[in-house]
């Protein structure tokens, strides 16, 4: 199946600033891409390209096969943007404001009116449909400028920071939105700062930083490629946790040892679990936190197992053993400081 | 024009009262009473007095009036056409769609000439009175219009231009001011120290003026020399008109190197 979106050598320069530096990537259909970066990496100066609202100095890009710099009008007609700062035409009412949308890309009028209720209903707009675009909400006029991107209904959406500025629960509207999209099959691009916006729902990744797309692919294999050793969490039941049969999650909370300036009271299983844990291959350093051990392993992949066995015959009461998730956040964070580049 | 998606999302969001019913009904009534009292005392001056003479002085006013009108109101109505959709951040949503830039700019100005529209049509009854009163030949009714359209278009295009040249309303306005300004002051300043003023006729510089123009609109029935200052500065309005939007049209993209 040929990419929805391939993008070749992309660059974009200003005067003696190279806001992104030949930038390659390619996306399949029903691809979501959460594109990260810090602010100024180049986000919104790709996602323009792609847009067509900014021609590139050098390279191109194909959406669904068609040149965004030769056919622009072609792109504009299966492409939905939704830029990152925008205002919206206070004057005029919620169903005007989208028939103006979709009489702008040529929807014939008898088509409209059914388009604009389907929209309206994706986005939760429905009881707001004869309301002044001025009476709603920063995030009603959110999920209204998302429903003005897929009047027409795009095979690919270019969404630019759609969540920034909102409250709580307007970004969880707007995430719901979005994993719905996903499941209409769209591609989509979408781009933020905030990681945790991105880590539900997109499949793909891709972090920009200075122009330059330090990394980029399947979320997994990036997060294995990036990780290269990982965390294990492992609780032990040391001598002032109660009996099994005692045990919940509540008295498991209250016995938990306290960190962070108070001394903390390590019992003697705990100091030979440690011991044990930092003579094993592939344990590189072991510290306590929040009443668990943390041991950094850099050992071979799937062999983690035998730490656990090591413990166990070594009569340490394991209550958990287990990886220690790595996110989004602490990809970003690695390969921003240069791990990776 | 009817079906252009620009023109009727500018009369929607531009002309539509926001008020209630019983506000409107009530401004309604108040102009309309207002234009029937400006008819009533007109005609009553108009079929009491001289008049051949009356008719004639009734059709000076209201070319006066109708080009004060234009001149001074027309950069108020377009120098935000462009640059309030930037400063709105609605202008990258707008570009974005499937419009052609000739479908914007023409939306843009036809909806925004409505008003001029209106102020013309407005007069027209009165002045038709004054025609049929003065000793004005009937021809000269449809000329005065097409020069007042003429100008319009002028004045609105200039506008628009200035609404897309600057960034900043403001900007926008002062500049298509500034323009108008240079024509009505800027023009005689000039002629003062031109050696055409030293030899006691006219320069081509002194025909775009407004004020030239509106006695060249009044002194030139049977007058060739009138008559060649109105088709030499409509002609220059309308060069100066189609090369605007030429510009506008054929640069739309300037801001994408940007």
């Amino acid at each position: 199946m040929p990419p929805m979106i391939r993008i070749q050598n992309l660059r974009k320069e200003y005067r003696d600033l190279v806001a992104v530096k030949n930038l390659n990537l390619e996306l399949e259909p029903g691809d979501i891409f959460g594109f990260i970066g810090p602010n100024g990496a180049g986000k919104t100066t790709t996602i323009k390209m792609l847009a067509t609202l900014l021609t590139p100095t050098y390279g191109t890009a194909y959406i669904d096969g068609v040149d965004v710099v030769r056919y622009p009008e072609a792109v504009r007609s299966i492409v939905g943007y939704m830029p990152d700062f925008f205002g919206v035409y206070d004057d005029i009412k919620v169903w005007e404001y989208l028939d103006f949308f979709a009489a702008a890309y040529r929807i014939p009028r008898a088509k409209r009116a059914q388009i604009i209720d389907d929209v309206l209903t994706l986005t939760d707009l429905n009881v707001k449909k004869e309301a002044y675009v001025e009476s709603l909400s920063r995030g009603m006029k959110q999920r209204l400028c998302l429903a003005k991107t897929l009047v027409h209904d795009p095979k690919v959406l270019l969404l630019d920071e759609p969540a920034s500025g909102l409250d709580p629960r307007a970004r969880i509207e707007i995430k719901e939105l979005l994993k719905e999209l996903r499941s209409m099959g769209k591609t989509i691009i979408v781009s933020s700062h905030i990681l945790p916006e991105l880590a539900d729902f997109c499949n793909k990744i891709g972090i920009i930083e200075k122009g330059e797309l330090i990394i980029s692919g399947d979320v997994n294999e990036i997060i294995r490629q990036v990780s290269g050793h990982h965390t294990l969490e492992i609780r032990i039941l040391d001598e002032n946790t109660p009996e099994p049969s005692q045990l919940s999650i509540e008295t498991l909370a209250s016995q938990t040892p306290q960190e962070g300036g108070v001394a903390v009271k390590t019992s003697a299983e705990m100091e030979r679990a440690i011991a044990l844990l930092r003579s094993q291959p592939g344990v590189d350093e072991v510290k306590r936190s929040d009443g668990k051990l943390l041991a950094h392993y850099v050992g071979e992949p799937n062999q983690e197992w035998r730490i656990l066995k090591a413990l166990i015959e070594n009569d340490i009461r394991v209550l958990s053993f287990g990886t220690q998730a790595t996110d989004l956040e602490d990809i970003f964070m690695r390969v921003t400081k240069g791990i990776v580049s | 024009m009817f079906d252009n998606p620009v023109f009727i999302k500018e009369i929607k969001s531009k002309y539509r009262a926001r008020q209630s019913n019983l506000t409107l009904f009530a401004i309604g009534s108040l102009i309309l009473l207002l234009i029937i009292w400006f008819y009533f005392e007109a005609l009553r001056y108009l079929l009491f007095a001289s008049p051949v003479i009356t008719g004639k002085e009734g059709w000076a006013w209201s070319v006066v009036i109708q080009t004060m009108i234009l001149w001074l109101v027309g950069p108020a109505l377009a120098s935000n056409a462009i640059s309030q959709e930037r400063e709105q951040q609605t202008w990258e949503m707008l570009t974005f769609t499937l419009l052609s830039p000739r479908e914007i700019v023409l939306g843009k100005l036809a909806a925004r000439s409505l008003p001029l529209l209106f102020v013309l049509l407005a007069f027209f009854p009165f002045m038709a009175v004054c025609l049929s009163l003065g000793d004005i030949p009937f021809h000269w009714l449809p000329v005065t219009y097409l020069v007042f359209g003429n100008c319009s278009l002028f004045i609105l295009t200039l506008s628009l231009f200035m609404s897309w040249a600057a960034g900043k309303t403001a900007t926008a306005i002062a500049l298509s001011y500034l323009a108008v300004a240079y024509l009505v002051i800027g023009t005689l300043l000039i002629e003062s120290v031109l050696p055409a003023m030293a030899r006691g006729s006219e320069s081509p510089n002194l025909w775009l003026n407004p004020i030239r123009i509106t006695m060249a609109l009044l002194e030139a029935p049977g007058n060739s020399y009138n008559t060649s200052v109105l088709l030499f500065s409509q002609t220059a309005f309308l060069v100066l008109t189609m090369l605007m939007l030429f510009t506008m049209l054929r640069r739309w993209d300037r801001w994408k190197r940007d």
